[in-house]
């Protein structure tokens, strides 16, 4: 695990008492890849962490979210439905030229939020979408732990 | 014997019966009738203010829950010390020490504690809009906070700088931020 040596995300804590003792971390940090997507040059470092690490912490984690998270929103549901973890999806970017293969029901390429939410709820049918209340990419499709 | 705290003073136009607007716990607002001689309605005015704690003998006799009476004749005396009473109760109460928080250990009941402080507000707020709703979405929709701290907590994929994590963390659930950056979980400076 790579803690960043300016991190101090744990001042706050220990601002508003939650935290007393110093050491301790607000979050985990994991500077790796996530899923198994075309990498691009500027995201090939020798400072990630091992493949299986990130695979321990997805077998015992309770829920995956990915808020925005760009190249990596159709590696959330693979992992997810993969480890059989709830999972919730805010996509934003599509990316349409780096994922050619995202097709719709009636063929039509995912150019759009919209497009990929529905590749998204096609590809598990125990998702649900749902909408959050800010502005912008707000639409979320979720897997709810009951139905899992 | 139902106890609460008067929110504001409603009189009625017939002078033997005084209206209290009461919070009652779990109930916010109720309409209280309180019947008492005309005599005693200038000092019932005068003696009882927002805030006080008071004491409900019973229930209305007709059903109707959003009254209850009391009977104010010859106990006010008593029924105001009983307030009296309660109120200093409520004084120490609130300034007994507070207990030790452990070490290393975030708990629920510390996180409500501190909801009402405004330095947790204030970060709340200053937090981005689409983090602090993902949360609140998070916590509601996926059996709170026990569910999500199960084995290793939440993963936030892409969490970028740990706002989302950062939110999670104070609500008191485990969060682990994965990403390819190397700016990962490096909160913005007023958040440090």
């Amino acid at each position: 695990m790579i803690i960043p040596s300016h991190d101090k995300s744990r001042k706050w804590l220990t601002k508003l008492n939650v935290i007393p003792a110093a050491h301790v971390r607000a979050f985990d940090v994991l500077q790796c890849w996530f899923g198994s997507s075309h990498r691009p040059e500027e995201f090939a470092s020798d400072h990630f962490v091992d493949d299986s690490v990130l695979e321990e912490k997805l077998k015992s984690c309770s829920v995956i979210v990915g808020l925005h998270p760009d190249r990596a929103t159709g590696s959330v549901q693979e992992v997810a439905l993969k480890y059989g973890k709830p999972y919730m999806i805010v996509p934003c970017c599509v990316f349409y030229r780096e994922f050619p293969d995202r097709v719709l029901a009636n063929m039509k390429p995912v150019t759009t939020c919209e497009d990929l939410c529905e590749y998204l709820l096609s590809r598990d049918l125990n998702s649900t979408r749902m909408k959050l209340d800010f502005s912008g990419a707000n639409q979320a499709i979720v897997s709810l732990p009951f139905q899992r | 014997m139902i106890s609460g705290i008067i929110l504001k003073r409603k009189f009625y136009k017939h002078f033997t019966r005084i209206g209290l607007l009461v919070n009652l716990g779990e109930i916010n607002e109720r309409v209280v009738r309180v019947s008492c001689e005309a005599n005693a309605v200038p000092r019932l005015k005068s003696m009882l203010k927002i805030g006080d704690f008071i004491k409900l003998k019973n229930r209305s006799a007709d059903g109707d829950n959003s009254f209850l009476n009391i009977s104010w004749d010859s106990n006010l005396n008593l029924l105001l010390a009983e307030s009296q009473a309660m109120k200093l109760k409520h004084n120490v109460d609130r300034k007994q020490p507070q207990p030790s928080i452990p070490k290393k250990e975030i708990t629920g009941k510390q996180i409500e504690n501190l909801r009402s402080r405004s330095l947790y507000d204030k970060m709340w707020g200053s937090l981005s809009p689409d983090a602090s709703s993902t949360a609140k979405f998070l916590l509601a929709h996926f059996d709170g906070v026990d569910f999500l701290n199960e084995g290793s907590g939440v993963v936030d994929v892409c969490g970028g700088k740990g706002d989302l994590s950062m939110i999670l963390a104070v609500e008191g659930v485990k969060s682990t931020v994965v990403d390819a950056r190397s700016s990962a979980g490096c909160l913005s400076s007023k958040h440090r």
